[in-house]
């Protein structure tokens, strides 16, 4: 099962689709959850999601925004897919009948 | 960002891979960060990566297990050697012991040949199995050498007589680090060469067991390369 970064990763890295590189998801997950994304956190987890087959990474090109430097590109694999809707589908499950999960339901009711 | 910080910066990312580099850089610039936090961000993923290149078993092996014990032991060989020498040739070139005393020429020329390959081979088989790691490796060795410099009292021998074994294993990790290659048949000649002159010298009672760990990166060598190329080919090559 995949550990809850790793889901932030996929789930942003599916979200940006053709855009997914490592600015736009830091800014993603740190607009998602308020709290900072490092550089560091970032890459070494999305090299384990790669040994792992859940994405895939290449060299894009450089932009002038970033001095022409290259970025790097993600995008989700199929595994990687099912490895996330698996992720959410337990969390789904598990928060169910907690009480903070029933009271959301009935603010939205 | 201001220029010296950012040239502190580089500085920083030249332990990352080039390609690693140019992303994280550009990362950088992208987002415009403050010239503090581009370089805790930075320091952060070299420690992330250097902790990583410490869950193999590689490091392990090449720091504690290779780079130390072998120092010690070839900083002996060369002490030993150094004396012989200096008992020979302290008064010019006095060959005759060659004749006359076969078997100290053939326990010296042991030693020397011992001191070479291992020392070659032993610098070698660290650069390869530890490449990220090496700084470590490299103070793991050197550490031995401080402690039996400050410590050396004897004064007919120069204290850097110490230090023979250096050159060989400089060399071996030049090679290394250059992608160098050797054949097996020759990796298999070293081995058993080093390994005949560790019998002779055993023989001859100038041979601790302990010794025998300075082996075993020749015929690491001879039999386990770390990385080969070609299906079929005998050409080890570490890179």
């Amino acid at each position: 099962m995949l550990g809850e970064f790793e889901y932030l990763l996929i789930t942003a890295a599916a979200t940006l689709g053709e855009n997914a590189y490592g600015v736009a998801m830091r800014e993603a997950i740190v607009k998602a959850t308020g709290r900072t994304c490092s550089i560091g956190a970032l890459y070494t987890t999305l090299d384990r999601l790669e040994a792992k087959g859940l994405v895939k990474t290449w060299m894009g090109e450089g932009t002038p925004q970033r001095g022409g430097r290259s970025k790097r590109m993600v995008r989700v694999t199929p595994a990687g897919t099912a490895a996330a809707r698996s992720f959410y589908d337990t969390m789904m499950r598990i928060s169910n009948r907690a009480p903070w999960a029933a009271q959301q339901t009935e603010r939205a009711e | 960002m201001r220029n010296i910080a950012w040239k502190l910066i580089e500085a920083l990312a030249l332990q990352l891979t080039p390609t690693e580099r140019e992303i994280v850089l550009g990362d950088l610039i992208e987002t415009r960060e403050t010239a503090w936090r581009g370089m805790r961000e930075i320091s952060g993923l070299v420690v992330r990566r250097q902790l990583q290149s410490w869950n193999g078993w590689g490091p392990w092996l090449a720091a504690p297990g290779l780079a130390l014990p072998c120092s010690f032991m070839l900083m002996g060989f060369s002490f030993a050697i150094s004396s012989e020498l200096r008992n020979h040739f302290e008064y010019g070139w006095q060959l005759s012991f060659i004749l006359t005393e076969p078997g100290k020429f053939i326990s010296l020329l042991c030693q020397v040949l011992v001191l070479l390959i291992c020392a070659w081979a032993a610098g070698f088989t660290v650069e390869s199995i530890s490449r990220r790691t090496f700084v470590v490796s490299a103070i793991c060795s050197f550490l031995p050498c401080l402690f039996c410099l400050l410590r050396f009292r004897q004064e007919s021998l120069p204290r850097f007589c110490l230090l023979l074994f250096l050159l060989p294993a400089v060399a071996g990790v030049c090679f290394s680090r250059r992608g160098g290659t050797i054949n097996r048949r020759r990796a298999l000649a070293l081995a058993l060469v080093a390994t005949i002159c560790m019998a002779v010298l055993a023989a001859c009672g100038q041979l601790r067991v302990l010794n025998w760990v300075l082996i075993w990166p020749s015929w690491y060598l001879a039999i386990l390369p770390v990385r080969s190329h070609g299906d079929s080919s005998n050409e080890v090559t570490v890179s």
